[in-house]
């Protein structure tokens, strides 16, 4: 009988090439956001109206993650802007070299910021790096204040949390009030947002946020 | 639902740390899954088990060692494990807080037998 001591990661081959990924992206001075939320949250009507406020003011890409059709991208790449589709086929979270391969496409385009749309579910792309910039969490408000408390993980993870479909306050449960106490509980250095792309409150705010971030981060970078 | 995956890359590297034909057999593969990994651990054994079945690890049994959130607290340095979902200090209620544990998704040790009691016709798998 022997014990072989082994000391490896699982996730050791997604994080090397989200490494080699962060590089390539803060060398070419890149800002990337890596989106998360449930399905249904309104990820994909968020990242239509930044790139409607966003385009005429910087070079803006978008890789879309789904499990099934390229509906997503068909809707970014109504706005004349540079689009990957990544279809995972029944795999629940983007990977990092699933976003390697997508990224060599829009290698070209010499972007400012590029948004990647994670596959809806806020469990498993908590664990996988894409070599982002930072994560977004997206929360609406039709889901309920208590998302943060049963998915920490993701809450943790991410630098801002955008809590989505504001118009809607009055015909559901929930209370925006407890919804920001839940994430802060989690992560208190969470950038809150409120937005509706209904309304277009708060998406100005939003916009300029990402501007201000990815100017400081160009900088740094 | 990852765990399917992680449960291949649990195989890729025993096979990479014994050898992928050496005559051994692995009877336990120990693990370290932190609480904030959001590892499921039944359906991650449950996905060895139907991975292996038919190989040469299927011997092997997964050993998983839950891992705590412990928190640096970057106000006053105090160390602390993490009750619930709320990330503040014990001590001085600071929520500037290091997640120094809890994210963990390792494999530490494989516990072989020095010879192969039975013989696999497919060990390629």
């Amino acid at each position: 009988m022997g014990i072989l001591t082994v000391e490896r990661k699982l996730l050791e081959k997604n994080d090397i090439v989200a490494q080699e990924l962060r590089g390539l992206f803060t060398s070419s001075g890149m800002f990337v956001l890596n989106m998360v939320s449930s399905p249904g949250s309104g990820k994909t009507s968020l990242v239509e109206a930044t790139i409607k406020a966003l385009q005429r003011r910087v070079r803006i890409g978008v890789i879309e993650g789904d499990v099934q059709t390229d509906l997503d991208a068909r809707r970014i790449d109504a706005l004349n802007v540079p689009v990957v589709q990544i279809v995972t086929h029944g795999a629940c979270h983007l990977e990092a070299p699933l976003v390697r391969d997508a990224y060599r496409q829009l290698a070209d385009a010499k972007l400012d910021i590029l948004i990647i749309e994670n596959v809806g579910n806020l469990v498993c792309p908590a664990a996988y790096d894409l070599g982002e910039s930072l994560k977004v969490v997206v929360a609406s408000t039709t889901e309920g204040d208590d998302k943060p408390l049963k998915y920490p993980a993701m809450f943790r993870h991410a630098r801002v949390l955008i809590i989505n479909k504001v118009d809607l306050i009055p015909y559901v449960q929930c209370s925006l009030e407890t919804l920001r106490a839940n994430a802060l509980a989690i992560n208190p250095s969470l950038v809150i947002f409120e937005t509706s792309c209904t309304t277009s409150q708060g998406i100005t705010a939003w916009c300029d946020w990402i501007v201000s971030e990815a100017a400081s981060h160009a900088t740094v970078g | 639902m990852h765990e399917l995956s992680l449960a291949q890359r649990i195989v890729e590297i025993v096979h990479e740390s014994i050898g992928r034909h050496a005559p051994q057999t692995v009877r336990t593969i120990s693990l370290e899954i932190g609480e904030l990994a959001n590892v499921h651990v039944d359906s991650l054994t449950f996905a060895f088990e139907a991975l292996v079945e038919g190989t040469n690890l299927q011997t092997a049994s997964l050993q998983i060692t839950s891992v705590r959130v412990q928190v640096l607290c970057k106000s006053c340095g105090t160390f602390s494990t993490v009750d619930g979902v709320t990330f503040e200090c014990p001590r001085c209620g600071s929520t500037t807080l290091d997640v120094r544990r809890g994210r963990e998704l390792d494999i530490t040790s494989i516990e072989i037998d020095d010879y192969t009691e039975v013989n696999h016709g497919n060990s390629d798998r």
